[in-house]
C-alpha cells in the first residue's frame, strides 16, 4: 500500500463529470480536519491504470461512467481479492443498482446528490474499518491454512519413525537375520510387512503433498532420456502387470528424445499413472505406453482399456484425496493423492496433464512437459 | 591400525527402537557397533575411542545437539578414515544439503532402507 509519507487516507474518484467531481470536492473540503486527499479520474481506462497501481486506500466510483459503468471497473478487478474498499455513486432513488453493487462487493454506495461532508467522512471511515477487519480473517486463515500444512507434515513424520521401527524388525526376520521361521509364519510376517509398507506410502504420499502446499518443492532438473525413463519404470512394473494379468507395451520413441526434467519427481508422476492404468484395469487388458514429440515439448500417452471414468467425475479426478468409485477401487488400495500430486508437479515444470475416458471402455492420460 | 577396531560402526539415532534395530541388524552381521542417541553423547564418546570408526550413520533430527550441530563440532574433514553416512527421515533437502556441505557423503532414508540394504551400505562403504 501506500509509505507513511502522508497520513492523509488517499481517495480516488472515478467520475466522468466534471461538475460532480467539483461538488464533491467541495464537500470533501468541509470534513473537519481533512483525513482525507482527494484525486480524480474522468476515464475508465486511466482509472484502470491507476487502481493498478494500488496508490489509493478507498475508490469512489460513479455508477455511470461512459459506456462502461462503475460496476465494470468494479468487477474488473475483483473486489473479494482486493484490500482497498470501492464504494459505489448512484443517482436517486435506484435500489436495484444499489444491491447489485452490494452484491458486486462494494462496500458501500452514496446517493449523488444527498450526502454532505459528515455522511461521507463517516461511510469512507466505516468501509476502511470494515476492509482492515476483514483482511485480518483473511491473514488469519491463510495463517490457519499454513498451521494445518505444518500439523500435516510434523505429525507424518512422527508416524514414520514408528512405522519405520516395524519394518526393521520385521524385515530382520523376513531377511534371515535371526535365524528360520516356517512358512505360516513366514507368511503372516510377510503380510504384517505388506501392511506397514502401506502405510509408510500414506505417510511418504503425505509429506509430498504437504511439500508441494507449502510451495517448499525445488525441481532439479537435468537432461534425461525419456525413453530410458519410462523403459525403466515399465520394468519395474512388469511384475505388477504380470499379476494382474495383464500386459504393457511401449512404442518407444524413434529418435532419442531428451528432456530437461526433474527425473524423480516426473518419474513418480508417471509411475502413479501407469499403476492407474494397471490398477482401474481388469484381467486380460492391455496399456499401452508412448511418446511424441515436436520441437519444444513431448508428449507421453498412457492408454488403458479399463472401468474408465464417468462424465461427472472428471472434475474430482486432480482433488486432494479424491478416490472415484467404480468397480475396482474397493479391491485396489490408494489415497487420493497420487494425481494431485502429479498435477502440481507437471504445472511447475510448466507443462500439462489431461486425460479422456470412455466408462467402461478405457482411459488416456496425456503428459506434455516442455523438453 | 587394529582389524578389529578399523569396521566400527558408530550408530547415532535418537529412537530407542531404530537405534537398537540398527545395532542389532549391524552386530549379527559381524560388526562392531556403537551407540550413542544424540550428538552431544557422540561426541563425547567418539573422543574416547581408541581407533576412530569406519563409518558413523548420523540421524539429523535429534535432542540435545542434532546431526547437523554434531557435524559442525565434529570436522569431518579432518577424518578422513570415517565415511559418514546421513541417516534420516525427513527428505528436507536443505539439511541434507547442508549436512554434505559439511563432510557427510551419503544420505539414506531411513523408511525406503531393508535390513538387507543398509548392510549393502556398509560393506560398500568397507569395501572402498
Ligand atoms: N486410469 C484410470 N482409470 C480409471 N480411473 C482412474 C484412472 N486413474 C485414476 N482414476 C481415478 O482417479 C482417482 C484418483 O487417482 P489417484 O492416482 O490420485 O489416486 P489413487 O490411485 O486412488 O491413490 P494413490 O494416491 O495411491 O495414487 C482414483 O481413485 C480413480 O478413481
Ligand atoms: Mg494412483
Amino acid at each position: 500500500m501506500m509509505k507513511a509519507a502522508s497520513r492523509k487516507i488517499r481517495v480516488l474518484l472515478v467520475d466522468d463529470d466534471e461538475d460532480d467531481y467539483l461538488i464533491i470536492r467541495q464537500i470533501f473540503s468541509k470534513i473537519p480536519e481533512a483525513p482525507f486527499s482527494l484525486e480524480w479520474s474522468d476515464d475508465y481506462d486511466k482509472a484502470w491504470r491507476l487502481i493498478g497501481q494500488r496508490k489509493h486506500h478507498l475508490y469512489l466510483i460513479d455508477y455511470r461512467l461512459g459506456e462502461k459503468s462503475g460496476m465494470d471497473l468494479m468487477r474488473g478487478m475483483l473486489p473479494q481479492a482486493r484490500p482497498e474498499p470501492f464504494i459505489i455513486l448512484t443517482g436517486a432513488g435506484d435500489r436495484d443498482l444499489e444491491r447489485q453493487a452490494m452484491r458486486e462487493g462494494a462496500s458501500d454506495y452514496l446517493v449523488k446528490g444527498s450526502f454532505g461532508p459528515e455522511l461521507l467522512s463517516r461511510t469512507l471511515q466505516y468501509a476502511i474499518g470494515r476492509k482492515n477487519a476483514e483482511q485480518q480473517r483473511v491473514q488469519y486463515l491463510i495463517e490457519l491454512n499454513r498451521s494445518k500444512d505444518e500439523f500435516i507434515s510434523i505429525a507424518s513424520h512422527q508416524l514414520r519413525t514408528p512405522a519405520t521401527g516395524v519394518k526393521q524388525y520385521l524385515g530382520m526376520v523376513l531377511e534371515g537375520f535371526v535365524g528360520e521361521v516356517t512358512d505360516r509364519q513366514r507368511d503372516i510376517i510377510q503380510k504384517a510387512y505388506q501392511s506397514n509398507e502401506r502405510q509408510l506410502r500414506i505417510v511418504a504420499d503425505l509429506l509430498k503433498v504437504a511439500q508441494v502446499d507449502a510451495g517448499k518443492i525445488r525441481l532439479h532438473k537435468q537432461k534425461v532420456s525419456v525413453g530410458e525413463m519410462l523403459g525403466d519404470i515399465i520394468g519395474e512394473q512388469a511384475d505388477t502387470y504380470r499379476m494382474r494379468q495383464q500386459s504393457i507395451r511401449f512404442t518407444s520413441p524413434s529418435k532419442a528424445t531428451t528432456a530437461h526434467i526433474d527425473v524423480d519427481a516426473v518419474r513418480m508422476v508417471l509411475e502413479n499413472i501407469i499403476d492407474n492404468a494397471s490398477k482401474y484395469s481388469s484381467e486380460g487388458t492391455t496399456v499401452n505406453v508412448a511418446v511424441k514429440e515436436d520441437d519444444h515439448s513431448f508428449e507421453i500417452t498412457v492408454a488403458d482399456q479399463g472401468v474408465g471414468i464417468a462424465d461427472d467425475e472428471h472434475a474430482k479426478v486432480f482433488e486432494k484425496f479424491s478416490r472415484i468409485e467404480n468397480p475396482l477401487s474397493t479391491k485396489v488400495g490408494g489415497t487420493g493423492l497420487g494425481l494431485y500430486w502429479a498435477k502440481k508437479i507437471v504445472d511447475l515444470h510448466g507443462g500439462s496433464v489431461r486425460f479422456t475416458s470412455e466408462p467402461g471402455d478405457g482411459t488416456t492420460f496425456y503428459i506434455t512437459l516442455p523438453k | 591400525m587394529a582389524e578389529k577396531s578399523a569396521q566400527t560402526i558408530f550408530i547415532v539415532e535418537d529412537d530407542q527402537d531404530l537405534n537398537g534395530a540398527y545395532h542389532m541388524i549391524l552386530e549379527s552381521s559381524g560388526y562392531d557397533v556403537t551407540v550413542a542417541f544424540n550428538g552431544k553423547e557422540a561426541l563425547e564418546k567418539l573422543s574416547s575411542m581408541v581407533e576412530p570408526p569406519r563409518i558413523i550413520f548420523l540421524d539429523l533430527r535429534m535432542p540435545v545437539l542434532d546431526g547437523i550441530g554434531f557435524l559442525k563440532e565434529y570436522n569431518a574433514p579432518a577424518h578422513p578414515e570415517t565415511t559418514v553416512v546421513v541417516f534420516s527421515n525427513y527428505d528436507a533437502q536443505k539439511e541434507v544439503d547442508e549436512a554434505y556441505e559439511l563432510g557427510a557423503s551419503r544420505y539414506v532414508l531411513k523408511a525406503r532402507a531393508t535390513p538387507n540394504e543398509l548392510v549393502r551400505i556398509v560393506r560398500d562403504i568397507m569395501s572402498d
